[in-house]
């Protein structure tokens, strides 16, 4: 029954901490959505086509002082100069334009007897040739371009889309973590074990350590590549070997961090010295609390993007705290050679230095007991 | 302990796994024809599905592009000084998006005017392509492809003569169809690792002259039973099934080369490549 509860909970953690990143994201995903554009202003059109790439196609869009705004038409027999350049409206073409057509969310039409002599291109629109010409190339460009509406729509939807392409982030970091977790827990708890042992040993130690390691990480790569060029097979090894240690080295960073964030959320949950069952369970809940603790900087630097300033302290505070953990549970796992050796603590130690493993029979000696036997009453056999 | 192993390896490759945002954009270009001079069209295409087929209006060429922003950039340009079209999709990094879903890769769908004369140039990456290049006017083409998937059908007469028909495959799988339709004489290949076939299907009008160079990929030419077949071979490691065929001084020849009103020849380099003979009369 214990064991039910125990399994329960697991479950319910993870399914709350999934729906909590799932719902961070469909929120902020609302909010951009919510952002519906408005009237474009030349501020609004100027940020929109900045976030065009300056690729050859868009090359020839004029700035956005040049578009006029709202439907527009060149009237049969007259001749227009180019560029002709129009936002938020349709683009209709009965007389001629002597250079290029552009239109910002909206249509160019070209009617009979209508002529373009150069290029037309529909940014959000499309060019429809009914009856007119177009010496030059035709283009119109749709999909996931930003939308531009009023000066503080525009921003405010701008940020908004940073913001849940932030979170989204955060989450999707988070939930991978936690799926990474619950495979360690389950099939390498032992190793995990060893690493937070190492870090609670010694939480100074496993940096130094970390950072050691960080700084041998290359040359020994380099010592690996040089030693195994000396013969041909090795020679053959070196991209297996090369890729061999970049997972170890992940690996490890990654046990390590979990390692941390298990420590994390004991410290904020304490111990459980339940049953083998619920102490799994609160292994989880302690390893999910933490990863959400060492994420908690991410999410708060996704929520900043308002404010430049803030959201960079924020992610500095971010990149610090998630470095001095990869590198603390780095090292904790280099020491506890990946959490294969064990710890010893002092107490261990000791109690190993007496006696007491010279014989099987404590040095105190054993109570005597009385050996059972059967009651009989019948006479015997 | 295996289990602990797996759980570990498991760990890593997660661990490694990061989100990648894409932009995705569709761009649709056209011009109208205003002469029929003959043009240069390039097309190059990186990595996405590729489609060029004839294009059933007025328009010079018409292409649809499906393309990601955030690591592409569109080409669609034609110099009229020059009278050379280029299309296609130009990598802008290395990091390509996931093109496992067929939502998640690029595309492209080309329409070339038929009734141009034109010098075709293809250029493909990592590219699924169907080349619909009967009934257009071609007067040369060049298809490079490095890990390409191509098939490419000449199921109508080509409108011209295809003076050279040049074909440079890497690692790529490319299968030409029915290439007698094409008009073409002359057949330039050299294939690195990959696979090439060349279907002499349709009616060919006049005599063809293929020059292979392989070096470990294969070549396989399907040829008609009532054309004549001529191998000049030199190889080191390939080569190919010489059954049915008759040495003479200069090369080996069909039993039926005489009386065939048209030849294939081909002048075979293998290194360490085969070539297969299909079709041909034994």
């Amino acid at each position: 029954m214990r064991i039910l509860h125990a399994r329960a909970a697991m479950f319910n953690m993870v399914g709350m901490a999934l729906i909590a990143a799932v719902g961070i994201v469909s929120r902020a995903t609302s909010l951009a959505a919510q952002q519906s554009p408005a009237r474009i202003t030349v501020d609004s059109l100027a940020k929109a086509l900045a976030g065009l790439h300056e690729s050859s196609d868009s090359a020839s869009i004029p700035a956005a002082s040049s578009f006029a705004f709202g439907d527009s038409t060149i009237a049969a027999g007259r001749h227009t100069a180019g560029p002709v350049a129009i936002a938020d409206g349709a683009l209709h073409v009965r007389g001629t334009i002597d250079g290029d057509a552009v239109t910002y969310n909206g249509d160019i039409v070209v009617h009979q007897g209508g002529a373009i002599h150069g290029n037309a291109f529909a940014v959000l629109g499309k060019v429809i040739l009914d009856g007119g010409v177009v010496s030059g190339d035709t283009r119109s460009l749709t999909g996931d371009l930003r939308r531009v509406g009023t000066g503080i729509g525009a921003a405010g939807q701008s940020r908004a889309s940073i913001t849940a392409h932030s979170l989204a982030l955060s989450a999707g970091w988070l939930a991978v973590l936690v799926v990474v977790g619950i495979g360690v827990l389950i099939f390498a708890s032992t190793n995990l074990d060893a690493v937070s042992d190492a870090i609670e040993r010694g939480f100074g130690k496993a940096f130094l350590a970390g950072i050691a390691t960080q700084l041998a990480l290359a040359p020994a790569l380099a010592l690996l590549c040089v030693g195994l060029a000396l013969t041909i097979l090795g020679a053959l090894l070196i991209p297996f070997a090369i890729v061999a240690y970049i997972l170890a080295a992940a690996g490890l960073v990654t046990l390590g961090y979990l390692a941390i964030a298990r420590i994390a959320g004991r410290s904020v949950l304490g111990d459980s010295d339940s049953s083998d069952g619920a102490r799994r369970a609160a292994a989880l809940r302690s390893m999910v609390y933490g990863l959400l603790l060492l994420m908690l900087p991410w999410f708060v630097a996704g929520g900043l993007t308002w404010s430049p300033t803030l959201e960079l302290i924020a992610r500095m505070v971010a990149v610090s705290i998630t470095w001095v953990a990869a590198t603390a549970g780095l090292g904790a796992a280099v020491v506890s050679r990946g959490g294969v050796r064990r710890a010893t603590t002092p107490h261990a130690q000791a109690s190993l230095n007496t006696a007491s493993w010279a014989t099987p029979t404590p040095v105190a000696g054993v109570t005597a007991a009385r050996r059972p036997t059967p009651y009989t009453t019948g006479a015997p056999k | 302990m295996k289990l602990r192993n797996v759980a570990l390896l498991t760990a890593l490759v997660a661990s490694s796994v990061s989100l990648h945002a894409q932009t995705w954009r569709t761009i649709d270009a056209s011009r109208q024809v205003h002469d029929t001079g003959a043009i240069a069209a390039h097309i190059d295409y990186a990595a996405g599905k590729l489609d060029l087929r004839p294009a059933t209006g007025s328009a010079l060429y018409h292409v649809t592009t499906r393309y990601d922003a955030d690591q592409t950039d569109p080409v669609t340009r034609f110099d009229t000084a020059s009278r050379v079209l280029s299309l296609g999709v130009h990598l802008r990094s290395m990091h390509m998006s996931g093109g496992d879903h067929e939502d998640d890769a690029g595309s492209m769908l080309a329409e070339l005017n038929s009734a141009v004369p034109m010098d075709l140039s293809l250029d493909l990456g990592a590219v699924e392509a169907d080349l619909q290049l009967g009934g257009l006017h071609l007067t040369d083409l060049s298809l490079r492809s490095g890990a390409a998937d191509v098939t490419a059908r000449f199921n109508q007469p080509n409108r011209g003569t295809l003076r050279t028909m040049t074909l440079q495959v890497g690692a790529a799988q490319v299968k030409l169809m029915d290439v007698a339709n094409a008009g073409v004489s002359r057949i330039v290949a050299e294939v690195g690792a990959g696979s090439l076939s060349i279907d002499l299907g349709g009616t060919l009008a006049r005599d063809v002259d293929i020059t292979a160079t392989l070096a470990v990929g294969g070549l396989t030419l399907n040829v008609s039973p009532d054309e004549g077949v001529f191998v000049d071979e030199r190889s080191f490691l390939g080569g190919f099934e010489k059954a049915g065929f008759t040495k003479k001084a200069d090369g080996w020849y069909s039993t039926n080369y005489d009386a065939a009103a048209h030849h294939v020849r081909v002048h075979l380099h293998a290194f360490a490549g085969g070539m297969t003979l299909t079709g041909m009369q034994k």
